[in-house]
């Protein structure tokens, strides 16, 4: 963690922001400079009250304490507040900002990481820095600019004052920093432990079933002492840990206190003071406390925002590999598409080899062949989730390279195999939460797939469950093609679904199709053979090769070829891809 | 059991009741820690005073004699001591509280997990284990602060009592013009504090928004690529930021109000007493000190005050705690919940009793006559990630009525939806289901603790490893033989997959199993219910993850090697003809039975499923 990213980090986001940011620095430097005032006026209430002044100035003092006091409370309140606006608006940015990033990254950094991690990097380690923004930043500023304040009121009333500041001041600090990476170590190893104790906790409830009709309760519970063992031990070893620091910390301002008397109590005794400026000193000690336990009680904070900061950094630095992009918007209606010696490679082995084809305008597709033997990349090719190593792939006569990617995507309508939902509504579903579709042009896609009648009966607006739960297999099939009819496209790529539908949704199903494949180049991955009955021509790929492509019906009447062998068989399980 | 997502109402005597059957699970240690900290929150009354004495000493005692540097340095003496001896004390105070605080949290943590894994009846989770999970936590985190609310109160109540006591020896008046603000900030606090959990949970469901967002956009990454759909999803999680944002603001806002209350309170208590004492220090009738006294008593007796208050809210919501972790149990007894047998932290561990296998244990005949389940809310199965594995509320099935043979194969056979799952649930007491089942023609009374190993085993249909070796995965008993793990990896059609991993049956196979195939994961699952050595084998549906060349295999292997009675969910064909009955199940019913050739002539549903399956 180097101190230039911290800055760049807080600049980027905090510099939009820089009226809330001045009002917060005024705010907060008046806050210390009513808290140094608070001691000063007992002092003085003191010191008149013992030196037998009229009865009315101590009440003005009285009512000093008062102003300064509420003042001082609504100030540190306002600090906060502001604090937390700044700090939740920077990060939102921050959160939104990396987000962007992340979701314009290649499918091949997608591939190897998990929702949870996206969401542990986009919120939890965002989170941290807020707090280290909102929190941190502020406390620490204000414990500063007191400790500051203390011992320059210290000096002003006597540099005999001023060394016993200057030297405690330094003597805490030095204790606390010395003591903060054990706190910090601490609070890591009771996240840890934690987690342990109840990821096995989770996986035992998760797997209830398989556990009681098992018979392995008693087993599993013996297994959770060893568990709670461990827990234990080195939970409260962390928690004295956290403790001792603590007590520790108290210690020395209990200390810290009694010297302060003492010097009180010394300074009168010498007449070098007067018996206010005692109180002011004891009051002193008092003051400073709270801030720098705060201070460290944040360390740890510190410590989560900085590897927080590291792996934004981390992230930030990827970039994507598709890095050019054309301005060609394609046209409406059916579009060829070309593949012209395409090679391509995931992680140093080949999985296409040289492979060359082209569709007519209109063509239905059936692409058959082994799983892992290059159907789907090859589908992925087109919608450009990649970049062939060489060759080229064209659509409508264009290189890819040369179209604008949203056009594209617009363009080449897909339905990949198992259908992604989100807990949100119907109309949300269906639209990616793009607010510019009519309810008109929902229903018309909805109709066209066959769920009018579903829809009419449950509205719009309707929540789906997480991951589409209270959807059937079949009813989140219709949706995805619905969103496809939505999307109007003129290449249209269909993952069959492998998961076994019901007989009567499966007829729901054919009919959708039959209806989004008019007037569309159509490519149908199909793991059934009878699913590609009504494609145009046949394309088998084995190996990243294409072995056999030709007209269906030809293919088909030709004994000898792989589809005709394969129609023979009349099994599924021959395709090798079912499941 | 209370229905789902009503409110509960909980008495408050109970919660009281709760409190001193919480506390008897360690009395002794208990009784240490309320000594400790009554002493801890006490000792600034006596602190206070020495405050004041030095400063009287130093302006000049009772008499107005110049300082009276000898007493001074005595009080100061006192002082000293007084605060070194308080923060020991708080050190060994910490320290006992520490052990009494864990240990108690892995007392209830384990009575709830072990009534869950282990007692008769049937347990299903009415949430999903993540959030079942936080009742394990949070809730219990919640029933431990209560006791601490114990540990704390009699000191802060010493320390109330004393201080007002000592203030009042000084200036009764005085005194009482300031305690009753303060009681006011108390009442104040309370009406406060449903708003404040109100904004809590308005912020937490902020959060989730933003969370599950994240995770929904990242799960369906390649979907929203492929629509174009980059920008709107952006404007939506913007959207939930704002929204968070607010709340979080809003939360800020009311939790600061509050705690400048109090200290304003303090405050103005402290201006109170500068006002008053003002004419008293000038006729001599106050001294230095008892102001002295009164300026260090008011910000602590504010904050005390200010705990009464939390200490009312906390109360009522360690009466809804309970209540959450009850429902988790759904109908066990608090006996068993609070079950004071101390959690064996050291010493050796009695060994497990061995499977021993009675005469009757051995199948003979299984009859199940009139199983009938209806889900409600409730039990409307899910998976660990939250997603419906089987049953809608008010799916039901009805008079489910048959015999199983020794030795004999049995299939279930039906659509998707049909209820298949949800009969062998059933059967196995998974839900709680009526009907009458009979082993050996004798009526079972408690079907989930009577149909387990060595009696009968079972893998369900998403079956669930945990983050341990696969031999744990498949022994699920440390006892278990290596020999024998290795002979169930082997029936399982698992040998050839052992020898590719690195760990080999020591590997590692990472949470949930991530580290395995769905296959794997899934033979990994027989591999386990071969292990027991149970009579009976009762398979879920196997075809999602294991191809029709394995699946047969597997089930050629099995009847190699030995006898076995099977009860199997399946449409494959390795399956069906080898059955010796099949049950054709439709929308909760048996509709059909008998062997595949005569159901294939008369059974539309066999033959569509016959069609299907191959």
């Amino acid at each position: 963690m180097t101190a230039p990213s911290y800055r760049q980090t807080l600049v980027t986001y905090l510099a939009p922001q820089r009226g809330k940011v001045g009002l917060l620095a005024v705010v907060l430097v008046a806050t210390t400079g009513l808290q140094l005032v608070v001691p000063l006026i007992l002092q003085r209430f003191i010191d008149g009250a013992l030196a037998g002044e009229p009865s009315a100035v101590l009440m003005a003092a009285g009512v000093a304490y008062l102003v300064a006091g509420l003042a001082n409370q609504l100030f540190s309140a306002v600090t906060t507040y502001l604090g937390a606006d700044v700090g939740w608006t920077a990060t939102n940015h921050l959160r939104e900002d990396l987000a962007r990033h992340l979701l314009g990254l290649d499918m091949g950094f997608h591939t190897d990481t998990t929702p949870g991690e996206m969401i542990e990097r986009i919120d939890g380690d965002v989170t941290a820095v807020a707090e280290f923004l909102s929190r941190f930043v502020v406390k620490l500023l204000g414990a500063g600019l007191l400790l500051i304040g203390v011992i320059g009121v210290a000096w002003y009333t006597s540099p005999l004052i001023g060394i016993a500041y200057t030297g405690f001041v330094v003597a805490v600090l030095a204790i606390v920093y010395s003591m903060r990476t054990m706190a910090v170590a601490a609070a890591e190893e009771e996240r840890e432990t934690s987690a342990q104790l109840y990821g096995f906790i989770e996986e035992r409830l998760a797997a209830l079933d398989d556990i009681r009709a098992n018979g392995a309760g008693a087993s599993t519970m013996r297994r959770f002492v060893g568990v709670m063992r461990d827990y234990f031990f080195r939970t409260t070893a962390a928690w004295a840990k956290r403790t001792r620091f603590r007590v520790t910390s108290n210690l020395t301002f209990w200390i810290g206190s009694a010297l302060a008397l003492a010097l009180g109590i010394r300074l009168v005794q010498t007449g070098a003071a007067t018996v206010g400026t005692a109180y002011l000193l004891y009051q002193y000690v008092l003051l400073i406390q709270s801030p720098i336990e705060q201070v460290t009680q944040q360390f740890s904070e510190l410590q989560k925002a900085a590897g927080g900061i590291v792996r934004i950094d981390q992230y930030r630095s990827i970039a994507t590999t598709l890095r050019i992009e054309g301005d060609i918007e394609l046209p409406a209606g059916p579009l060829s598409v070309e593949f012209d010696a395409v090679d391509f490679s995931y992680e140093d082995q080949q999985i296409l080899h040289r492979l060359t084809f082209e569709l007519a305008p209109g063509t239905v597709l059936g692409l058959l062949g082994r799983t892992g033997g290059g159907k789907t990349t090859t589908t992925r090719l087109i919608s450009r989730l990649y970049d062939p190593d060489s060759g080229t792939v064209r659509i409508g006569g264009h290189d890819l390279r040369d179209v604008r990617l949203s056009s594209l995507r617009r363009r080449v309508g897909v339905v990949t195999q198992d259908v992604q939902l989100f807990r949100a509504s119907v109309r949300d579903n269906l639209t990616f939460f793009d607010h510019r579709r009519s309810d008109e042009e929902l229903l018309t896609a909805l109709d066209s797939v066959g769920l009018g009648r579903w829809i009419r009966s449950i509205g719009l607006d309707a929540e789906l469950g997480a991951g589409g739960s209270g959807l059937s297999a079949g009813e989140s099939q219709l949706l995805a093609f619905a969103r496809v009819f939505l999307q109007d496209p003129g290449v249209v790529i269909l993952d069959e679904p492998a998961s076994r539908l019901d007989p009567a949704t499966e007829l729901l199903v054919a009919s959708a199709s039959e209806r989004l494949f008019a007037g569309r180049t159509v490519i149908i991955i199909a793991h059934r053979l009878e699913t590609v009955r009504r494609a145009d021509q046949i394309m088998v790929i084995e190996g990243g090769r294409i072995a056999e492509h030709g007209a269906r019906e030809v293919l088909a009447a030709t004994p000898g070829t792989r589809y005709a062998r394969l129609l023979e068989a009349g099994g599924g399980a021959l395709l090798g891809g079912a499941v | 059991m209370t229905a789902l997502g009503m409110p509960v109402k909980v008495a408050s005597e109970s919660t009281y009741r709760l409190g001193w059957d919480l506390v008897k699970y360690r009395p002794a240690l208990f009784g240490f820690c309320f000594v400790c900290w009554t002493l801890i929150h006490a000792t600034p009354v006596l602190i206070g005073l020495m405050v004041g004495r030095i400063f009287d000493a130093l302006a000049g005692g009772d008499t107005g004699q110049g300082i009276d540097g000898t007493s001074a340095w005595t009080w100061l003496g006192l002082f000293t001591f007084l605060a070194v001896a308080r923060n020991g004390l708080v050190w060994i105070g910490e320290l006992r509280w520490i052990v009494y605080w864990n240990d108690q949290s892995l007392q209830l943590q384990r009575n709830l997990l072990r009534w869950l894994l282990e007692a008769d009846g049937s347990r299903v989770l009415a949430s999903s284990p993540g959030e079942a999970v936080s009742t394990f936590r949070d809730d219990v985190e919640d029933l431990l602060e209560y006791v601490e609310n114990f540990v704390d109160g009699g000191g802060i109540l010493v320390f109330t009592i004393g201080s007002v006591a000592v203030m009042a020896s000084i200036d009764p008046w005085l005194t009482l013009a300031l305690v009753i603000p303060l009681l006011l900030v108390v009442f104040v606090a309370q009406a406060l504090g449903p708003q404040i959990r109100t904004r809590r949970r308005a912020m937490r469901r902020a959060t989730e928004n933003v969370t599950g967002l994240i995770g929904e956009t990242f799960g369906a990454v390649q979907s929203v690529k492929l629509a174009s759909k980059e920008a709107p999803m952006l404007a939506e999680f913007g959207r939930r930021n704002e929204i968070r944002r607010r709340a979080a603001l809003r939360d800020t806002f009311l939790t600061e109000a509050l705690m400048s209350l109090n200290l304003n309170m303090s405050t103005l208590t402290i201006a109170v007493v500068l006002l008053v004492s003002a004419r008293g220090l000038s006729d001599g009738s106050l001294s230095i000190g008892d102001l002295v006294v009164f300026l260090t008593y008011l910000p602590r007796l504010t904050f005390y005050l200010a705990f009464v208050g939390h200490l009312i809210a906390q109360h009522r919501r360690t009466g809804v705690a309970y209540e959450r972790i009850r429902r988790l149990a759904v109908d066990a007894e608090d006996d068993v919940l609070l079950d004071r047998t101390r959690v064996p932290l050291e010493g050796e561990l009695g060994e497990l009793p061995a499977r021993s296998r009675k005469p009757d244990d051995l199948l003979v005949r299984l009859d199940v006559s009139n199983l009938s389940f209806t889900y409600r809310t409730a039990e409307a199965g899910r998976d660990g990630d939250g997603q419906r594995v089987d049953g809608r509320p008010g799916f039901a099935i009805a008079d489910v009525t048959f015999s199983v043979e020794r030795g004999s194969f049995n299939v279930i056979a039906g659509r998707v939806g049909a209820g298949k799952t949800t009969i062998l649930r059933a059967l196995l007491g998974l839900v709680p289901a009526d009907g009458d089942v009979r082993w050996n023609g004798q009526p079972i009374g408690d079907r989930a603790s009577f149909l387990v190993p060595p009696r009968s085993a079972y893998t369900p249909q998403i079956p669930r490893l945990f983050s341990d070796t696969l031999s744990y995965n498949i022994s699920l008993r440390e006892s278990t033989s290596a020999e024998s793990v290795h002979s169930a990896a082997r029936l399982a059609v698992l040998d050839d997959d052992l020898d590719r991993l690195a760990g080999g049956i020591e590997t590692v196979v990472g949470a949930r199993g991530v580290k395995l195939s769905g296959g794997q994961i899934q033979r990994s699952a027989v591999a386990r219910m071969f292990a027991t050595e149970a009579d009976l084998l009762v398979f879920d549906d196997l075809s999602s993850a294991l191809d029709l060349h394995t699946e047969a295999e597997l089930w050629a292997r099995l009847f190699d090697h030995r006898e076995a009675t099977c009860l199997v969910v399946s449409h494959r064909p390795a399956a069906l003809q080898r059955a010796d009955q099949i049950l054709v199940v439709d929308g909760g019913r048996i509709v059909d039975r008998g062997r595949l050739p005569e159901l294939l002539e008369r059974s539309p549903v066999m033959a569509e499923l016959w069609e299907a399956g191959r």
